[in-house]
């Protein structure tokens, strides 16, 4: 994977988490609780488990880096990843 | 039940040790060796660009890190890691950040599944023994 390749897939990322934010209303409604696999702007598929939802959607032909499953909760439900260490930055870690 | 001791030369204000970091799954020979810095301080563990570079890794989710500065958004890997005393763990899910002593910030995802212990007397000695088995010696 090259560094252009790699900046692609982060923009895509990217894309699906801002995709995810503007309709979470109705992703709750339909999906609360259930890690949903996300691209281009669509649902690809809901699952119990993380790692399956990742395995099925590239059995389904989507190349890791292409998708992104995420947990269908509130934000603020969400469970924080706390990093208190002042050994790391992650000021830059999208780019 | 394994363990392993790092003994260092004198009293550390961190505790450093190698540790070898991989694509989820992957066969063992695509294992990347780096510095790891153990940070209880840290809910999961970070790594470097560099590393993620390295091993051609793919996100697979984009998490909130939550700092004292406030949160930005990281990208999550799924990898392995073999700790020095060849125990491995395997589908962590890891950020990416900038370190800057180290490659990896092994955080309480690994830390969890076993016993740490440091001891400060004239040197420092770090002792990590997983599974967990419990109590403390005292």
């Amino acid at each position: 994977m090259t560094v252009e390749e790699n900046a692609g897939n982060l923009e895509k990322l990217k894309a699906n988490s801002v995709w995810y934010d503007a309709n979470l209303d109705f992703l709750l409604q339909k999906y609360r609780g259930r890690y949903i696999a996300i691209a281009d702007g669509k649902v690809l598929g809901d699952y119990d488990d993380f790692d399956k939802g990742v395995d099925e959607t590239v059995l389904a032909g989507y190349a890791l880096g292409t998708f992104m499953v995420h947990l269908c909760v509130p934000r603020v439900e969400e469970t924080p990843w706390i990093c208190l260490s002042g050994r790391v930055d992650f000021s830059r870690s999208m780019s | 039940m394994s363990a392993f001791v790092a003994r260092f030369p004198a009293v550390v204000n961190e505790i450093k040790t190698k540790i070898s970091v991989l694509p989820y799954r992957e066969d063992s020979t695509r294992s990347l060796e780096v510095a790891g810095l153990w940070d209880t301080g840290a809910m999961f563990s970070v790594v470097s660009r560099r590393v993620a570079e390295m091993l051609h890794l793919e996100a697979v989710d984009l998490k909130r890190a939550y700092t004292a500065n406030g949160w930005y958004e990281t990208p999550v890997y799924r990898v392995d890691v073999v700790l020095p005393n060849g125990v491995r763990v395997s589908g962590l899910h890891v950020s990416r950040g900038e370190l800057m002593v180290c490659d990896m910030l092994i955080g309480m995802d690994v830390i969890r599944h076993g016993d740490f212990m440091i001891t400060n007397g004239v040197q420092t000695e770090f002792a990590f023994r997983i599974p967990a088995e419990g109590s403390a010696p005292y």
